[in-house]
């Protein structure tokens, strides 16, 4: 029988990929088409304060299950962003999807198994206005989750000052400059999906951040 | 109009009124947290108000004391205000060995013993800011650091996105 090629693809953080947890981001967000732009929007601010942002689409090898790649890119990045929008009834049987709420709480029980102070697991919970989580995961009132309006600007401005202000986070333009910038990189992002379709690799997504960066001076 | 708002770590509070106490003598006016007002909501609603109108922001740190959530909050509001307006000048005084906010590292500080005779210096110098702004010259240093800073980080995200395409490979299985 004819072998086929199969491609494989080392996950970051892990052997000579290792990322450097303190620099790194973890991405909780829906990424289908009524919310990709917030995706971006995040992976985009996350750049731009100097993080490699992480998510469960950077391994393109299926031989992983999700929750394997996510949980490994949890454990290996000392921040991660939770946006859980999506987790409303839709569909004619209204169901509310919870994989965010599930990853979430991957990342709590990283910060419970983190033992030193100074790389306790971290993160932003973001709801949009007139959520209500405080329903149904009311265990979460205590973290002050963040509200946005779910327009780019707004969720940009929200994320970006929280992640200034972590220890490892670099000097920036201001959040007006982060914007601007994110329209380019929204281009950048097309011309990679029409080369790529939805299978745009991670690292090419992350370069495509990387050079739009708004630069200080 | 308070022209120095004054944020605190809980350990560092009589500290914080030893400075407003000279600003004031020096005819500055000065707002501390949790000195007006007590009830949190009204709190926070004030302390956005007294970080939009102040000139200078000055963050009292004390040595292996970690930012409370209150403090965080501090801190995002006053990057926030910076961002709108970068006249505002965010200003560290460390005590003892204290380490300088992450977000404020290439900023100008301060660095005090905490004895109660620092005070009066401390206050002079914030007072002499407020009417002649931040050295220009300490200021390029700072931008020149800041710029160093995010091209070394930019690079390190492109060289791990590069490991990281580079390392799909085709095998045949």
């Amino acid at each position: 029988m004819k072998r086929q090629p199969q491609t494989f693809r080392e996950h970051f953080g892990a052997g000579k990929l290792t990322a450097i947890p303190s620099k790194s981001v973890f991405v909780n967000c829906p990424f289908d088409d009524d919310f990709e732009t917030l995706f971006d929007a995040i992976v985009f601010a996350s750049t731009c304060c100097g993080f490699v942002p992480r998510s469960a689409l950077e391994s393109g090898t299926v031989a992983e299950s999700r929750m394997e790649r996510i949980a490994r890119a949890v454990f290996s990045s000392k921040y991660s962003i939770h946006d859980l929008s999506r987790c409303r009834g839709e569909g004619n049987e209204n169901l509310a999807r919870f994989n965010m709420p599930l990853e979430l709480g991957i990342a709590m029980g990283r910060r419970m198994a983190t033992p030193r102070k100074k790389d306790k697991h971290d993160w932003l919970v973001l709801v949009r206005e007139g959520h209500q989580y405080a329903k149904y995961i009311s265990d979460l009132g205590g973290f002050d989750p963040k509200i946005h309006d779910g327009t780019t600007e707004n969720l940009i401005r929200t994320a970006v000052a929280w992640l200034a202000t972590r220890p490892e986070a670099i000097p920036l333009a201001t959040p007006r400059k982060v914007i601007n910038a994110f329209e380019v990189f929204r281009k950048k992002k097309a011309e990679l999906v029409s080369e790529w379709g939805r299978e745009v690799p991670w690292a090419d997504l992350v370069l495509a951040a990387r050079k739009t960066v708004p630069r200080l001076g | 109009m308070n022209s120095v708002f004054i944020s605190y770590f809980p350990k560092t509070r009589k500290q914080a009124e030893a400075l407003a106490w000279e600003l004031e003598r020096l005819g500055v006016s000065t707002w501390l947290p949790g000195r007006q007002v007590s009830v949190e909501a009204a709190l926070e609603s004030q302390m956005l108000d007294a970080m939009k109108e102040a000139r200078v922001v000055v963050f009292l740190v004390g040595p292996q004391i970690s930012a409370s959530d209150w403090v965080q909050r501090e801190y995002r509001a006053a990057l926030e205000r910076f961002w709108l307006d970068e006249d505002k000048v965010l200003m560290p005084v460390l005590i003892g060995n204290a380490d300088q906010p992450a977000f404020l590292r290439h900023a100008l500080s301060i660095k005090v013993d905490g004895r109660r005779s620092d005070w009066a210096r401390v206050a002079k110098e914030i007072a002499k800011i407020l009417n002649e702004g931040v050295p220009a010259k300490k200021n390029r240093a700072a931008i020149r650091a800041a710029i160093k800073e995010q091209t070394d980080r930019l690079d390190l995200i492109e060289k791990q996105a590069y490991a990281l395409r580079a390392s799909e490979v085709h095998k045949i299985v």
